[in-house]
């Protein structure tokens, strides 16, 4: 599977799912593959929710680069990072092949522009590596662990580590 | 069996239904007695027994039990009463307004049971 | 889950709403607004906390709770009165009681409180026999296991069964006869009352055949004769020989299974011995459950009435155990039934009320397409469309008023947070409320609670004098706090207000200066001067006190605010006092707003806040700088904001020419600090559904939420405060500043 038209793969009706980004001590992982800034990324498959194709987000006012704006998910309000820029990197060239992907981490749920999916694949744990410590590179703590697929190498995200801080100021200084 | 149990408390009446429904009893509740007589008055057929908190707003448990013995369809219905109150005066009260017997809470559910079929003679 | 966790839930959830009408009912007996049955719901909260919490096996919770019942007891009894002293302890009681409610409900492991206060109130009233002594009152947790329970887990302590000792059974139990073969004799005859109270001897002699092989024997020697028989009266005795499963089986046992028929019927227990007994007369000798039924039955044939008491013809009942109020039953009785209600989980309010957005939507879809269409405005097709305006509009109302709360709740949570400032502080503190049965969208009640709380004690600690320093001003040692909530058209104005010194507003400005919000040498009106305590990080107090210190201004009230669309503004009388006001939308669900276009992004602004417009062409605009421009809306001019410009975007080359449509909304944020906004078209007038940016945005400047237009395009939904901030309007930047001007 190389490409992914529009939207797909909804387990809408399972609902808020626990935080499944953490892939340590799973033998079959099941990660959705993707390239982005020209390298491959992945993330657990039980983070996706779907992958819908792309459309000019509505920008937010003050928002750092990488928040492109928010869409229209089906009635509800979608906010979307690039997530090259999130990683450090030039912007996400347009594309007719960009998606968003839209991943739910606790009660939240993100779209994430991707170049393009690639691929669903299930390593096994041995082909996973753990991340090696890089000197302060950006976006170098948004990677769980690594592993090599046709020579490539893959970086598996955190979800919840690509996710911007939420301010919530009343409750925070209140409390 | 089935079973009509009073009590202002959601939590009480929860766990009373909770515990009834465990031992395969059909369970219906009411918050106080107004209630109860309204829930009485629309079960068909009428409940085995009866279970009713005795400190409750609006028509409490002896004036439940009052109305109930008044009225002749609903004669020889069983009524426990569910009380915190153990003493003395407070049983020879439910007796005077008609109850069959008391329960005192918070209650043992093996006990519960075991006195609904007592007094029902039901399993 | 788990049920017993589900029903743990409950009881904290129904904690919850006791503790609100234990505070309630102390608070109507404090200002002497309680009715009849105040006392007894008091009471009766206090007891049902006890009662849920024993069966949790919360025993710090039910120690605390049997003491507070105790003083209360003594109250309902009438041997202790509600004098103004009393209440305070009790009003004390009921936080130490929620505070042992929250600390059981984080399984926090605390020490009983200080119950001497109680006690010592409880032991003021007079000593008279009241409430029974149920300190015997043993939490029990609940066991669904299938462990034997111990019996004295239930009281059987009084047992008033007078046991006939027959001389002759016991001098013939002697220990020495038939071993293992101790048989009980046990006779029983009922008492009237025994019929009446619903227990049926065929029953307790099922319950008696459990413990051994047992013959009954019905004794009918004081039968009258059929013509004068009273069928209440119960004439029969049974004779009743027990030979016991378990050897070892004693009188108490026996005696338990009579334990309701106790006081309605003369019970023998006995001893006897194998060989002693008389046999009973072969033809008694009966399985109970073929005892003759026909006395016992209980004395249905002597009812009066048939017609009236025959069972109501039955609207099918299906089953027994849903049991939710009945509601429009055919024949309601009248004037027994309280409003009936029904509880409905709140996702389901909440998705019925997102639907009604989605219709909402969908129909000004419809209405922009019929327009596009070109249809005639006197077709039927928009008549129609018309009405189905009209039904959606009311539909709407009456999704949003289930949501709809009364303040009461928020207020009276209010009022624990003035008696603990009261004590912080050594002030007296009264709050005095007013308008709690105001209605307001439930999800605003509840976020106005941290808001509140922080403008409350705000108000104690640096708005009310002490004592003393009130009685030098001749004011009354004690201050008042007024909270008061109101509906104005379709936005709720709630308001504190205390009677203390009012702003320093030379202070305020010596402080504004030197943290260098404003130039110095500066002068500022009243107003001017207020606005700066919503300034982020503006304190006045000289010193950070316990209670609002902590580095909340009112910044961060003004936020929580505008976050929920409202708006809050301040006035104040030196040395008469202060009033904070805020004014919220009645729901979050739907804003009525203006669809403007600006850099060509639509954005809804809110229409509450807009005060005027007018087109840029017509509009009487003075240029200061570059950048900087003023219009004169009314006696003064006002400072111009450029919508897209103050939310960051990116202007194109073309965006700043004026267009025909080109247009200025004067909007007012917080009922002063009027300012232009400069949008490139207003589009229309509709109204939105608001959608939440909260879980997945956080605080976003400048905006408090988003919409979805007809075409299903994201829009944001602007907040006009936020933007004033945004384009520093609150800093008396002097170019900006706003010039009073004398205009003929």
């Amino acid at each position: 599977m190389t490409q992914i038209e529009a939207t797909v793969a909804v387990p809408e009706e399972a609902g808020p799912k626990p935080d499944a980004s953490d892939v340590t001590g799973q033998d079959r992982i099941e990660l959705l593959t993707f390239r982005c800034g020209g390298r491959g990324f992945a993330v657990n498959i039980m983070d996706v929710r779907e992958i819908r194709s792309w459309s000019e987000p509505t920008p937010l006012p003050h928002a750092p680069p990488f928040m492109k704006g928010m869409v229209n998910l089906r009635g509800s309000v979608l906010p979307v990072m690039d997530l090259a820029q999130r990683l450090g990197q030039p912007p996400t060239q347009d594309d007719p092949r960009n998606v968003i992907i839209v991943i739910q981490n606790g009660n939240r749920v993100h779209g994430l522009l991707v170049d393009a999916v690639s691929d669903i694949v299930h390593p096994t744990d041995d082909q996973l590596q753990d991340v090696p410590r890089v000197n302060a590179e950006d976006g170098a703590g948004m990677a769980d662990r690594l592993f090599v697929v046709d020579d490539k190498m893959i970086q598996i995200l955190s979800t919840s580590r690509i996710l911007p801080e939420v301010s919530r100021p009343f409750s925070e200084a209140i409390a | 069996m089935r079973v009509l149990a009073i009590d202002d408390s959601r939590t009480i009446r929860d766990m009373v239904r909770l515990t009834l429904e465990r031992e395969g009893i059909e369970t219906a509740v009411a918050e106080d007695g107004i209630h109860g007589i309204e829930v009485l008055d629309s079960l068909d057929p009428r409940p085995d027994a009866i279970l009713t908190d005795v400190n409750m707003p609006r028509l409490d448990g002896f004036g439940f039990i009052n109305r109930v013995r008044e009225r002749s369809e609903y004669a020889g219905i069983p009524i426990l009463v569910l009380t915190t109150e153990s003493a003395r005066e407070l049983k020879l009260k439910a007796r005077a307004a008609g109850a069959t017997g008391w329960i005192v809470k918070p209650f043992d559910p093996a006990r519960l049971v075991g006195a609904l079929r007592t007094v029902t003679g039901l399993t | 889950m788990d049920p017993m966790d589900a029903i743990r839930a409950t009881f904290f959830e129904e904690c919850a709403e006791l503790l609100e009408s234990l505070e309630g009912g102390l608070l109507a007996l404090q200002s002497g607004t309680q009715t009849p049955d105040t006392v007894d719901a008091v009471f009766r909260a206090v007891h049902s906390i006890k009662g849920g919490a024993g069966a949790f096996n919360l025993s710090t919770l039910v120690a605390y709770a049997h003491e507070f019942e105790t003083t209360l007891d003594a109250l309902r009894s009438g041997r202790l009165t509600a004098s103004a002293e009393v209440v305070g302890t009790l009003l004390r009681a009921s936080d130490v009681l929620g505070d042992l409610v929250n600390s059981a409900c984080l399984g926090e492991d605390v020490d009983v409180p200080d119950t001497s206060e109680l006690k010592a109130v409880a032991g003021s009233a007079e000593a008279t026999p009241g409430k029974e002594d149920d300190s015997d009152f043993n939490p029990v947790m609940l066991n669904f296991g299938l462990d034997p329970i111990p019996d004295d887990d239930i009281d059987l302590a009084p047992t008033p069964i007078e046991i006939e000792t027959v001389p002759v059974s016991t001098s013939t139990a002697a220990p020495h006869s038939a071993v293992g073969k101790r048989i009980w004799r046990v006779t029983f005859e009922p008492l009237p009352e025994l019929l009446v109270s619903g227990n049926e001897p065929l029953f307790l002699f099922r319950a008696l055949e459990v413990l051994g092989r047992m013959s009954v024997e019905a004794l009918d020697s004081d039968l009258a004769s059929l013509s004068d028989m009273d069928v209440s009266v119960p004439r029969l005795r049974w004779s009743i020989r027990l030979e016991p499963t378990a050897t070892d089986l004693t009188e108490t046992e026996i005696e338990s299974v009579f334990e309701f028929a106790d006081d309605i019927c003369v019970l023998t227990i006995s001893q006897i011995k194998d060989e002693d007994e008389n046999a009973p007369s072969p033809q008694a000798e009966a399985v109970p459950g073929q005892v003759s039924p026909a006395v016992v039955e209980p004395p249905k044939m002597t009812i009066k009435e048939t017609a009236d008491t025959a069972p109501p013809p039955a609207a099918p009942k299906p089953d027994v155990s849903v049991q939710p109020t009945p509601i429009g039953t055919a024949a309601p009785q009248a004037q027994t039934s309280a409003p009936a209600t029904i509880r409905v989980d709140l996702n389901r309010v909440d998705r019925l009320v997102n639907l009604v957005g989605e219709l909402v939507i969908s129909q000004s879809m419809l209405a922009q397409g019929m327009t596009r269409a070109g249809l005639d405005q006197h077709s039927e097709a928009v008549a129609t469309l018309d009405e189905l305006q009209q039904l959606t509009r009311d539909m709407q109302d009456s999704v949003m008023s289930i949501r709809a709360q009364p303040v009461k709740s928020l207020f009276q949570r209010m009022t624990r947070i003035v008696r603990e400032a009261g004590q912080a502080t050594g002030k007296d503190v009264r709050l005095v409320t007013e308008g709690e049965g105001t209605e307001i969208d439930k999800t605003v009640v509840e976020r106005l609670a941290d808001p509140l709380t922080h403008m409350i004690r705000n108000s104690i600690d640096h708005g009310l004098e002490a004592p003393d320093e009130r009685n030098a001003a001749g004011k009354s040692p004690g201050g008042v706090v007024r909270l008061s909530a109101r509906q104005q058209s379709d936005r709720v104005v709630i308001e504190v207000s205390d009677d203390g010194r009012g702003i320093n507003r030379a202070k305020v400005l010596e402080r504004a200066i030197a943290r260098g919000l404003v130039p110095e040498g500066k002068t500022l009106d009243t107003t001017e001067i207020d606005r700066l305590l919503f300034l982020p990080g503006f304190s006045t107090a000289q010193t950070v006190s316990a209670l609002s210190g902590r580095g909340v201004g009112m910044d961060v009230v003004q936020r929580a605010i505008r976050d929920l669309n409202g708006t809050i503004a301040i006035s104040s009388v030196e040395g008469k006092g202060t009033s904070i006001s805020i004014s919220l939308p009645l729901t979050l669900a739907i804003l009525d707003g203006m669809i403007v276009r600006s850099s060509r992004q639509r954005m809804v602004i809110p229409l509450s806040a807009i005060v005027e417009t007018q087109t840029y062409a017509a509009a009487r605009i003075e240029t200061l700088g570059p950048n900087q421009s003023v219009v004169r809306l009314h006696e003064r001019f006002v400072p111009i904001v450029d919508l897209a410009g103050s939310m960051g975007f990116a202007r194109q080359p073309t965006d700043d020419l004026v267009e025909d449509d080109t247009a200025l909304l004067f909007v007012q944020p917080d009922e002063s600090g009027t300012f232009a906004l400069r949008v490139d078209a207003i589009e229309a007038q509709r109204q939105v559904v608001i959608k939440g940016l909260g879980e997945n945005f956080g605080h976003i400047p400048c905006v408090s939420a988003a919409t979805i237009l007809g075409d299903g395009q994201v829009a944001l939904i602007v907040d006009p405060g936020g933007i004033a901030e945004m384009a520093g309007l609150n800093r008396q930047n002097p170019t900006l500043q706003t010039p009073e001007l004398a205009v003929q």
